[in-house]
């Protein structure tokens, strides 16, 4: 699992892999387990039809909620890799296999000097674009231009991931060369370039509408599908591109995707009913009679996305206190914080990196430090005392609890509200309000605790420690510094070495133990659900929605 | 009558102002930052003070406010509807899609009302205060007491539970699959009908009573004609009147009910539009949805007005 | 405005007859109207329970019991708990207190400035009667759950914002009915004496039309309790209603529906709470109202309705 990019043997050949898919399939609490494989890519994977696979059919395919535009660059969210990932490729991608192993997409291979300071990526020839044009290294320039230097009025997330990056140069029209200002871990630029979120599009597209494509519901992509027709809010028909790049595929002749909110009873209903074949992001009820129907194949992965609350470090004086913040990290018992909630979503226990990453504190490990252990007893004695050591054994009075109106955040506020009385004597007054009104008040600061969810855009410990806990991170509602932290974490953006990385996050999840930015609820995951007769695809392995969205492979049988 | 009818239609055109005026304003103060819904969330975390003033004067937001209305007021006059925020989708297609949806259910919910209200209506009054009357009285205050909402999410879990069905979860417009297209306004166009049957059961009911006292019923009894001939020739043709017109203004609650009850059913009506775009802030759908619905209202009751005119020769407008 | 020549004028002059005691009326009422008795008895009863929440309510609303989370009827909880274990009889209880004082505050606030404004409106007539109409031709126009959950958002989620918001769509109604019942009444003999002795017009509407206002007052308040409860539940139901923690009958049934098949106990009682006692409400109204006025029925039913006849 430790092979790197330029090795140019396979990491994973086909019998490890069936072995994997095969033990994966057994069930969530493996998956749960399965260690992070890092930096694996295999050169020579490119995406291959099953030899047994049958072609044509109609898969219908219900995923989150219509997109709120149509720029997959400048979105944050499933509602657009969802429905328009399979009408385009990008430079890498993850393997649809185990979704973590990175195989060429539309670069054929890649290079990386010894310096780690230049990617060069040799694309494919004779790639075509829906409307007939011939795909460039020109296209690559553009697309990766914009997104590290966004035109005016235009905000893409990933854009820090490529901040090192200083110059894109086009070599030929087959060639490009990626070349950096300093080095940074292969994991991380490799992560980057295989990023969904990074389709490529046309240059003349970008030039047509002034880098912009927030409202062009249809630009060309070189993807295995290709844009039919749309109904907002409800269904997005894809057909099969005749003319894609890699021959045989896709399988299928037509894709129909439905728009739900996740974790809805509607969503729940349509896959229950039979009126979609597949369905992502289900409720858990819904998930666990899936798994009990006959027919039916359901299976949970990991997400990117965190639930916490933040707690206000500028209006408030006693949560600048990092003891206090401390206290009230401790107070929180989190496994009962997940079982709140375990008919509404799927929910994990974790801290301030994903549980689930290899350089994380292992969940065994974790499960033994105060705030996530079961008995919370000792936590919570160790938490009073730090909140009397603070001044406040009394406890704290009317805070301003703003809560995000989904579900989840309300039960969870309310349980949170009463944690926090019983175990700390701090009282807080409860603020529901919707999304849009949320990121508003989080933002102006004009809270003392706030719930809500945030995603990162990248598997990597150097992109949270930047988005969400970093100085002027644009995800720190709760506007927490810690000089040592933020030195500790741009070392760890430059380490290159793995396991001088790994021990330096553990050193800064110290660091965030004791001063935490924010509180961790819990992470995510994903309940996937689908009728036998989809084949090809099964997520058990995946970490996240967002890399391996593209339905190429996938057969109906 | 053309005095009238032109003094009508001034006051609509102004009630329908003070509309567009009210919804404008509620709008613009309402809390709340439609760019969240625009951008993502995470897009919207990392957007600069600037990209914000360039994407609200994108959006036409910045203008200042008399100026913004009064670009509405000019575009609905040129037949404009504008566009939702996010996906530049227009709100005509918005209507004309999903409208005839709303439409359709607002009739089945009038016929069903007329089917399961008058019967029940004129059954009560044959026997005013008997038994049959308390259960349909009874019966029709519980219709309108039953939030439809509720009734309507307990059905449709019913449904998926113990036959494993759910309505189509696209539009099918009628012309292009009947039967799918009955399947999906089928629950709301019940649950509205029999709260509106309720209404007409006890409209009936009273006109009935009320009919059957005056001056000309008697005659027919005294003549000797049997209880039902009267009450069927005599008594309903001029107690049916106030029924008739009682559906108009109740086809404006439908269409306010069904704001909560589509919701309930998962219908892709317009009413969860305007919901949906309440929530998501797309002003420029809600003003536009509101103002739609606004126009309904006032049309029909015009018609109502009109309708009485003609169907009762006592009327006279002055 | 349209005028129908053949419609009985409405009024609002209570039955003539013997005068018992309070309770002999009960019980002459109660006879005449059982249904709306029961309702009658039902609402009161709503009304103590919903008095009395802290010394019915077997725990705590707010309190949550984590080692009891999710549970159905049970001998400890008979009604069950919710997601975080607070017992669901409790919360009803409580939410009864919630959700008619949401109901009952915003009914009398938006009837009483309806009919206050519908009697100026019957009384002084002309221009100031024209505007008005048109003001509440406009509130009628939008599609009340729409207005209501607009206003209720723009002057921020709360208590007080629901109340405020439900009043508003409640304004018209009692601003149209209580006008045509005082432009009746303007016509009266002894209104007309009144003016040509040279009362003022504040006095004469506080003295004589105000009285006279009363009764159709009380039925259109005791009707629209039913449409207020329901309105305030379809606001938690969207999402707009009263925060939580504090219970209300509609943010029960909100936060009931977090998965798809929400626990039904969850889902069920609060929206039988809901139903019984609007039921008992219109029962109530019902009967008061052919108490008070037999041949008021059919157009009152109209203008209930629509508001838009006379």
């Amino acid at each position: 699992m430790s092979d790197h990019a330029s090795d140019p043997k396979p990491t994973v050949d086909r019998r490890t892999f069936l072995k994997r898919v095969g033990a994966a399939g057994a069930g969530a609490a493996i998956a749960a387990r399965l260690p992070f494989p890092g930096p694996a890519a295999a050169q020579d994977a490119t995406v291959r039809p099953d030899p047994a696979a049958k072609r044509g059919g109609t898969l219908r395919y219900a995923v989150h909620n219509a997109p709120a535009h149509f720029d997959v660059h400048q979105s944050g969210t499933v509602a657009n890799i969802g429905p328009q990932s399979p009408m385009y490729d990008t430079l890498l991608r993850r393997s649809p296999k185990d979704g973590q192993t990175i195989i060429p997409d539309l670069a054929q291979r890649w290079e990386i000097s010894p310096d780690n300071k230049k990617y060069t990526f040799h694309l494919r020839k004779g790639v075509k674009f829906h409307d007939g044009a011939d795909f460039t290294a020109d296209d690559v320039k553009a697309t990766y231009d914009r997104i590290k230097n966004p035109p005016k009025g235009v905000v893409i997330p990933r854009t820090p991931l490529f901040a090192t990056v200083s110059d894109i140069v086009v070599v030929n029209p087959h060639t490009i060369e990626f070349r950096m200002s300093e080095p940074r871990p292969k994991a991380y630029m490799l992560g980057a370039f295989a990023s969904g979120w990074n389709i490529i599009v046309r240059k003349k597209t970008l030039d047509d509408n002034q880098g912009n494509l927030r409202q062009v519901m249809n630009y060309p992509g070189t993807g295995p599908f290709r844009h039919v027709s749309r109904k907002d809010k409800e269904i997005w028909i894809m057909e099969r591109n005749p003319d894609y790049w890699n021959k045989g595929l896709p399988l299928v002749d037509k894709l129909e995707i439905y728009h739900f909110l996740p974790f809805t009873p509607e969503l729940g209903a349509a896959m229950l009913s039979g009126r979609v074949d597949y369905a992502r992001l289900l409720d858990p009820v819904t998930w666990r009679k899936a798994k009990e129907m006959p027919g039916v194949t359901a299976a949970n992965f990991n997400q990117s996305v965190i639930q916490a609350f933040w707690t206000n470090t500028q209006k408030n004086k006693a949560l600048a206190d990092p003891k206090v913040r401390r206290a009230i990290h401790l107070a929180m018992d989190r496994h009962t914080l997940v079982e709140v909630v375990k008919d509404t979503a799927p929910m994990q226990v974790g801290g301030f990196v994903y549980p689930f990453h290899e350089m994380s504190t292992p969940r065994a490990e974790l499960e033994k430090k105060l705030g996530y252990q079961r008995d919370i007893k000792p936590a919570v004695q160790e938490a009073r005392r730090l909140m009397k050591e603070a001044g406040y054994a009394g406890g704290l009075k009317n805070l301003d609890f703003v809560v995000r109106d989904i579900p989840t955040f309300k039960l969870w506020a309310v349980a949170i509200q009463a944690m926090l009385k019983e175990h700390l004597n701090i009282e807080s007054n409860l603020r529901v309000v919707q999304t849009s009104v949320w990121f508003d008040e989080a933002q102006a600061g004009s809270f003392d605790l706030a719930i809500s969810a945030i995603v990162s855009t990248l598997m990597d410990p150097s992109d949270i420690f930047s988005a969400w806990y970093g100085k002027d991170g644009p995800q720190n509602y709760s506007r927490w510094t810690n000089p040592v932290f933020h030195d500790l974490a741009s070392q760890i953006e430059r380490e290159v070495d793995d396991a001088k990385r790994r021990t330096m996050v553990r050193k800064a999840e110290d660091i965030l133990e004791n001063d935490p930015p924010l509180i961790p609820v819990a992470y995510e995951q994903i309940y996937d659900a689908w009728y036998n007769k989809v084949k090809g695809q099964n997520p058990s392995t995946f970490f996240g929605i967002y890399d391996v969205v593209r339905w190429d492979n996938v057969w109906l049988g | 009558m053309r005095k009238y009818l032109a003094r009508r239609a001034v006051y609509a055109v102004v009630t329908l102002l003070g509309v567009s005026l009210s919804i404008f304003v509620i709008l613009r103060v309402l809390p709340g930052d439609p760019l969240v819904a625009i951008l993502g969330v995470e897009g919207h975390a990392r957007m600069t003070k600037e990209d914000r003033v360039r994407i609200m004067a994108d959006l036409g937001l910045s203008a200042p406010l008399p100026v913004q209305y009064a670009r509405w007021l000019r575009d609905i006059g040129a037949g404009e509807l504008g566009k939702s925020f996010f996906r530049g989708d227009t709100v005509a297609e918005l209507i004309a899609h999903r409208g005839p949806i709303t439409a359709e259910i607002a009739v089945l919910a009038l016929i069903v009302s007329w089917i399961v209200g008058l019967p029940v209506g004129i059954l009560s009054a044959f026997k005013p205060n008997s038994m049959p009357d308390g259960v349909a009285r009874t019966l029709s205050v519980l219709f309108i007491a039953i939030p439809g909402f509720w009734l309507g999410m307990l059905i449709v879990l019913a449904l998926l539970f113990w036959f494993g069905w759910k309505s189509p979860i696209i539009i099918v417009h009628v012309w292009q699959d009947p039967w799918q297209n009955l399947q999906i306004v089928m629950g709301p166009g019940i649950v509205l009908g029999l709260a509106q049957g309720a209404y007409i059961a006890r409209m009936s009911r009273s006109c009935l009573l009320e009919v059957i006292s005056e001056d000309f019923v008697r005659t027919a009894r005294a003549k000797g004609l049997r209880e039902g001939l009267v009450v069927m020739r005599h008594a309903l043709p001029n107690a049916l009147l106030p029924v008739i017109t009682i559906s108009g203004v109740l086809l404006g609650f439908v269409l306010g009910g069904s704001v909560a009850v589509e919701t309930a059913f998962g219908v892709p009506g317009l009413g969860r539009s305007l919901v949906t775009a309440v929530i998501e802030r797309d002003i420029i759908v809600v003003q536009n949805l509101v103002l739609l619905y606004a126009v309904i209202f006032v049309v029909v009751n015009v018609l109502v007005d009109l309708s009485y005119a003609w169907l009762d020769p006592r009327i006279r407008y002055s | 405005m349209a005028v129908r020549a053949a419609e009985p004028p409405v009024t609002a002059v209570p039955d003539a007859g013997p005068r018992g005691s309070v309770l002999g009326e009960l019980v002459r009422f109660s006879r005449r109207n059982t249904l709306a008795a029961i309702g009658g008895l039902v609402g009161v009863l709503t009304i103590v329970v919903a008095l009395a929440a802290p010394l019915l309510a077997p725990y705590d609303p707010l309190k949550a019991d984590f080692r009891h989370m999710n549970k159905p009827p049970n001998a400890q909880h008979v009604l069950g708990t919710d997601q975080v274990g607070r017992d669901t009889l409790s919360r009803v209880i409580y939410g009864a207190r919630t959700s008619l004082f949401v109901a009952f505050s915003a009914v009398i606030l938006g009837t009483t400035v309806g009919s206050l404004w519908g009697v100026a409106c019957g009384y002084l007539r002309g221009r100031f009667d024209l505007v008005s109409q048109r003001i509440m031709e406009i509130l009628q126009a939008f599609p009340d759950l729409i207005l209501a959950m607009a206003i209720s958002m723009a002057i921020g989620t709360g208590l007080q914002a629901v109340i405020f918001a439900i009043a508003i769509t409640r304004i018209p109604f009692g601003g149209r009915v209580i006008r045509s019942v005082a432009l009746s009444i303007r016509e009266m003999p002894y209104v007309e004496a009144g003016r040509a002795s040279g009362g003022s017009a504040l006095r004469i509407m506080v003295f004589h039309v105000l009285p006279q206002c009363i009764a159709p007052y009380l039925v259109l308040a005791t009707t629209h309790l039913g449409v207020a409860i329901v309105i305030e539940a379809a606001l938690g139901f969207l999402g707009v209603g009263v925060p939580p923690p504090t219970p209300t009958w509609g943010n029960m049934l909100a936060d009931s529906i977090t998965a798809l098949v929400p626990p039904w106990w969850l889902a069920f009682f609060p929206g039988l709470a809901i139903t019984l006692t609007v039921l008992a409400f219109n029962l109530l109204g019902d009967g008061i109202r052919d108490t008070l006025d037999p041949r008021l029925s059919p157009a009152f039913l109209r203008m209930m309705a629509g508001g838009r006849r006379r």
